[in-house]
């Protein structure tokens, strides 16, 4: 058996097609989602972390350091938060 | 207007009706990739996939600036997408059903039945044991007859490194046959 013939034997497979409402079923699934989901959760982390950690850091030597700590996870957090959530 | 500028359009007025446009220009040269990412017989997982890539475009679309072109992107998105359910979707089932293979042959003469549901039995079990790229760029050129110039399209690759990724794929195709006995 050759094996161009055992190729172009592979073209009388069915080929799968879209149903009829694809555009529209997928278009109104991905406006369901929330955009960012994974970052909901990653704003969260950061929160506890700059309650937990800023505290800390401003009552110890190190003052300067915590405040700028405190600066960069609120900035963090902002940046994270999904755009969807923020415009709400 | 261009899918980049339909993009920029609806990131901007978020108009479901422009997301929309967007499936429907690019659903079919997605579901042909994805398909041939998955294999002959997954037409629910191959519809499902391309679905699961606009969602995940749709999420990420604000980081699209527009550099690339939004079909090299949104190919990337499906590519992959793919590769990662086939991991997953191999576990449990034959990437190629058998089964389906020799149902598939209905012929009236049976001795033609029987041959034809022979040889796509062989070469599906052969396309198997390919690497995920090589399968997929067989399964684009043999089953969606795609040419070379949709393949470099849709696979981001030149035109010249879809040639060799086929030539490369065929030639381990031809050690799998042969060394089972059924090429020459």
């Amino acid at each position: 058996m050759k094996l161009d013939a055992l190729l172009q034997s592979l073209a009388s497979l069915p080929r799968p097609t879209l149903s009829p409402f694809f555009s529209a079923r997928t278009t109104a699934l991905a406006h369901a989602r929330p955009r960012v989901t994974r970052s909901r959760a990653m704003a969260v982390y950061w929160t506890l972390l700059l309650l937990a950690g800023g505290p800390m850091l401003l009552t110890s030597w190190q003052r300067v350091a915590g405040v700028a700590v405190i600066a960069l996870l609120l900035r963090v957090i902002v940046v994270l938060t999904p755009a969807s959530a923020r415009s709400r | 207007m261009t899918d980049e500028e339909l993009a920029a359009r609806y990131v901007a007025a978020r108009d479901p009706a422009d997301f929309r446009q967007l499936v429907d220009r690019n659903a079919p040269a997605v579901l042909r990739l994805v398909s041939s990412v998955l294999g002959p017989f997954r037409d629910t997982d191959a519809e499902e996939v391309a679905q699961d890539v606009f969602v995940r475009v749709h999420a990420r679309l604000e980081q699209f600036r527009g550099e690339a072109k939004f079909a090299t992107w949104l190919y990337r998105v499906a590519y992959t997408t793919a590769i990662n359910r086939t991991k997953t979707s191999r576990l449990r089932l034959p990437h190629v059903a058998a089964d389906a293979l020799l149902d598939l042959a209905a012929n009236d003469d049976p001795r033609d039945e029987l041959l034809a549901s022979e040889r796509l039995a062989l070469i599906g079990a052969a396309v198997e044991t390919l690497p995920d790229l090589y399968r997929a760029v067989i399964y684009l050129h043999y089953w969606q007859e795609a040419g070379v110039d949709e393949m470099a399209s849709l696979l981001n690759a030149p035109p010249n490194t879809i040639k060799s990724y086929l030539f490369r794929a065929r030639q381990r195709l031809a050690r799998t046959l042969t060394e089972k006995g059924i090429t020459s």
